[in-house]
């Protein structure tokens, strides 16, 4: 959970300081963390639906429903609050790196199950 | 209205509601920052300038600039469901996925993204083609 809340720590003070951005901070760390969540069930559900056990998200409706009910959950429950800030969270190099790790996770771990995917499909 | 004709809208939502709320950004800025209790929206002539309250601009724009980026974020969720189907190629789910990104990188990142995918909107709306190839089947 703390790793979690990091993550949202994170995103929010690259908003903050390096992008400058002073209107919608909260927002556009919840839609980041919200994208970065969804890519992770998602591709849970690629890898179920490759080995034939159960998949979730048939249809491009069930894309954004999924979606908005993430970004409207962490909204209301983490975001809206402000509980990654209460932490006394630093941003230090360990803290980068590990979240730089769990990006190029997220895209490569999204990557290869979407090619196994895809080499079903015979494409 | 298949999956691809929703990539397109949810780009078009993107690109309209980023685009709006730069424009309301630039006009809160025009109207000393928004420090005046009423802005004026100057318009062509022969039409007369519009006179808005600028807590009405101020709110609209944050709720475009969100709206945007919310349309963007599920833009991606959309690009990666088509390409683990199969309904786009390998290129344009790249180009699709980098310039979605883009996107979530204000100023320069979004205009980029806004570019692409409202290019994209109009030339396939107008011209009825697909800029990328479709894999066989779609």
């Amino acid at each position: 959970m703390r790793l979690y809340l990091y993550l949202h720590y994170r995103i929010f003070r690259f908003y903050k300081d390096v992008m400058n951005e002073n209107q919608v901070p909260l927002f556009y760390t919840n839609t980041s963390v919200t994208t970065l969540l969804w890519g992770n069930l998602f591709t849970v559900d690629c890898l179920l639906s490759y080995l034939d056990i159960n998949t979730f998200i048939t249809s491009v409706p069930q894309v954004i429903v999924s979606f908005l009910s993430i970004w409207i959950l962490n909204y209301l429950f983490i975001v809206r609050k402000k509980i990654f800030l209460n932490f006394q969270f630093k941003k230090n190099k360990l803290g980068g790196y590990a979240i730089i790790f769990y990006f190029i996770l997220t895209f490569v771990s999204f990557l290869i199950i979407a090619t196994l995917n895809r080499a079903k499909l015979g494409l | 209205m298949n999956s691809s004709d929703v990539g397109n809208f949810i780009g078009g939502v993107s690109f309209i509601a980023s685009a709006s709320s730069k424009h309301l950004e630039n006009v809160l800025k025009r109207n000393f920052r928004g420090h005046t209790p009423i802005s004026l929206i100057k318009t062509p002539k022969p039409l007369s300038n519009i006179k808005v309250s600028t807590n009405l601009l101020k709110n609209s724009s944050k709720v475009l600039k969100v709206g945007g980026n919310l349309a963007g974020g599920i833009g991606l969720g959309v690009t990666a469901y088509q390409y683990v189907n199969g309904e786009i190629s390998r290129e344009e789910a790249t180009v699709d996925g980098i310039m979605g990104i883009a996107g979530f990188f204000w100023p320069f990142g979004t205009a980029a993204s806004l570019l692409y995918f409202g290019g994209k909107l109009i030339y396939e709306g107008v011209s009825g083609e697909t800029v990328f190839d479709k894999p066989a089947g779609n």
